[in-house]
């Protein structure tokens, strides 16, 4: 059971990892495509029709598919002040409820995000856009990202994932 | 439910949460999940996902994600120490120099980082410990890298001011624009104070001029300034190009990634592990912020279904306070909440109640939403919270925070001095900005 859990942890791992590097390549072609854009607009004055929706499809899949990596660095930002100053125990026991409240409520929100995928995809909704793509494509993203992240914060709640008082964020000083 | 209590009762759940140390982006989705499901049920949570959609999916926040990495490229590539070497150079042997050094060091790595916390523990890691070896004062050095540092929000291109520009919908380039004078203006009065404190005090600075840079040559300067010339590059391909009407402003962030390329490699130091690390650190950051943001739009479109913001508005409205108390009761309290709370997450808080008031009050959109972004900064640097006081703290462990505090108190008046100015003097924030169109 336990080395299966851990094979399971490894792949969400691996997941992740290749979900960032995919964000670090959407982000590339974000640069790419608009300074293409410059430069087909005021150089050859003939201006894309599709690097505006480009953008802005890469940069929801970027952000979603960074996210797990984020949470799973805890990378987030958050406001430390108090946990800081309480004593190890009291700081460890809200460790906990906020991990196990971030476990649930990004897993409600990614089974919302999953319902509506499948609303978009059974209706074949599409993005309003010059070059609309069904919107099922994007959004799933979000559902992806909200998913993964979801796990990680349940994967911070035990003690020996805890690295200081609050170990959920990046502390900010 | 009364509006009032709405407005409240979110508010609290969501300071609660920030307190607790959640995540700020979890405490806005626990915020939400909580409210759809009493204020709309389970049928408005489809919602949830298109909002998200619709915030990540604005072209103009992709101008996030590239100015960090533009940033990530010209600190990864080392390419700032030469920039630091040059200005260290071209500062003549006055009586003072490492103050002037800081402020413009502090407009420059302001300029092409846009981040206060990172200039400030930049800084007061690489000058500190020299300034205080050489005899300067510790206070006013210290207070001087705290405020300088807190130029960075303000000069463009500024990452607050593309996140304020794209929440309170008034014209980004306008808006990171409208930063640049004030943004000079504050460094010259922080010098202007620190020569006033010299001239009554001369202990306050080393009279051994010659000490602290050995004998530099016309020749040596003339090479330091044609060091410093290929970071024009970069300058000119984000602001010039704004300013040009080439680019828009995510466009310009774009060209900007470019310039900090041809930077680095006129420089020798463009590698590919270096370009991959700089990529991966701005995925992460952007994908926190833009997660942030998502739920926190999310979080005011709650609000606004409930009525209450068009409620607080009327209420605002009918308050009739006048629009100069009317603005200094908004510039307070998003000052007084910078002390205790991430900016993004005030920003965020605050511009959606804010924005139909600015419009009610007919503020200049641009004039206000620079003295907010101003303000806010400020909030970042003032006891006893400031984040930006604790990143320099970080970086310099001898000095005790009740030190840094009263370093930096005479800083703070300074910026209030600057906002006070810029409020009499609109056109110090709006002049440029409508010139240039």
């Amino acid at each position: 059971m336990k080395d299966a859990l851990t094979k399971l942890c490894d792949l969400q791992d691996r997941i992740t990892e290749w979900a960032a590097m995919l964000a670090c390549i959407g982000l590339s072609l974000i640069v790419t495509f608009y300074v293409y854009e410059v430069v087909t607009r005021y150089v050859f004055n003939s201006p894309t029709a599709w690097v505006s929706d480009f953008v802005s499809y890469a940069l929801c899949a970027c952000v979603f598919l960074a996210l797990p990596k984020v949470t799973k660095d805890k990378g987030h930002v958050a406001v430390t002040i108090l946990v800081d100053i309480m004593p190890a125990k009291i700081a460890g026991l809200f460790h906990n409820a906020v991990s196990l409240i971030g476990f649930s409520c990004l897993a409600v929100a990614a089974y919302v995000s999953l319902q509506e995928n499948l609303r978009q995809y059974s209706k074949n909704i599409e993005t309003l856009a010059i070059i609309p793509v069904p919107q099922w494509w994007i959004s799933s993203f979000i559902t992806f990202g909200l998913a993964l992240s979801s796990l990680y914060m349940l994967r911070h709640v035990p003690a020996s994932n805890r690295s200081g008082d609050n170990a959920l964020v990046a502390k900010v000083d | 439910m009364e509006w009032y209590l709405t407005l409240l009762a979110g508010l609290a759940i969501l300071f609660a949460l920030f307190l607790s140390g959640a995540p700020i982006f979890l405490a806005f989705l626990f915020a939400i999940l909580v409210g759809v499901y009493y204020i709309i049920g389970p049928a408005g949570f489809p919602m949830f996902t298109n909002s998200i959609l619709d915030t990540v999916s604005i072209t103009s926040l992709a101008s996030i994600p590239l100015f960090i990495l533009m940033g990530e490229l010209l600190f990864r590539s080392g390419t700032m120490d030469v920039l630091f070497d040059s200005i260290d150079k071209l500062v003549g042997r006055i009586r003072g120099r490492q103050y002037v050094l800081v402020v413009l060091l502090s407009a420059v790595f302001g300029a092409l980082s846009g981040v206060a916390m990172a200039v400030a523990a930049m800084l007061g890691r690489a000058i500190m410990p020299g300034m205080q070896a050489r005899g300067y004062d510790r206070d006013i050095a210290a207070g001087l890298i705290v405020g300088g540092a807190s130029l960075a929000p303000i000069i463009p291109p500024s990452l607050l001011a593309i996140v304020v520009g794209s929440i309170a919908e008034v014209s980004i380039s306008k808006l990171l624009i409208a930063g640049v004078i004030p943004g000079l203006f504050l460094g010259g009065i922080f010098l202007v104070y620190v020569f006033g404190r010299i001239a009554m005090n001369p202990s306050l600075a080393p009279a051994n001029v010659s000490s602290e840079r050995g004998e530099v040559t016309l020749k040596e300067q003339l090479i330091a300034l044609v060091r410093t010339l290929p970071f024009v590059i970069v300058i000119f391909s984000v602001m010039g190009f704004i300013m040009l009407g080439i680019a828009t402003p995510s466009e310009s962030a774009a060209t900007g990634v470019v310039g900090a390329l041809i930077t680095a490699a006129i420089y020798r130091n463009l590698n590919l592990q270096m370009i991959w690390d700089s990529i991966m650190g701005s995925v992460t950051v952007s994908a926190m912020i833009l997660t942030i943001m998502a739920m926190s739009k999310m979080f005011t479109q709650l609000l606004a279904f409930t009525g209450a913001t068009s409620e607080l508005v009327e209420f605002v409205a009918n308050l009739n306070l006048g629009p100069t108390l009317m603005l200094l009761i908004m510039l307070a309290v998003p000052f007084v909440l910078c002390m205790f709370i991430d900016t993004i997450a005030i920003i965020l808080l605050t511009i959606p109640i804010y924005q139909p008031v600015v419009n009610s009050l007919d503020f200049d959109p641009v004039w206000f939403w620079l003295l907010f972004l101003v303000n806010i900064t400020l909030g970042a640097i003032t006891p006893p919270f400031g984040y930006t006081l604790f990143a320099f703290k970080a970086v310099v462990p001898d000095m005790s925070i009740s030190e840094a505090y009263k370093a930096t108190w005479p800083f703070v008046l300074l910026f209030l001095t600057g906002i006070a100015l810029i409020i009499v003097f609109p056109a110090i924030a709006t002049w440029l900005p409508y010139l240039v169109g």
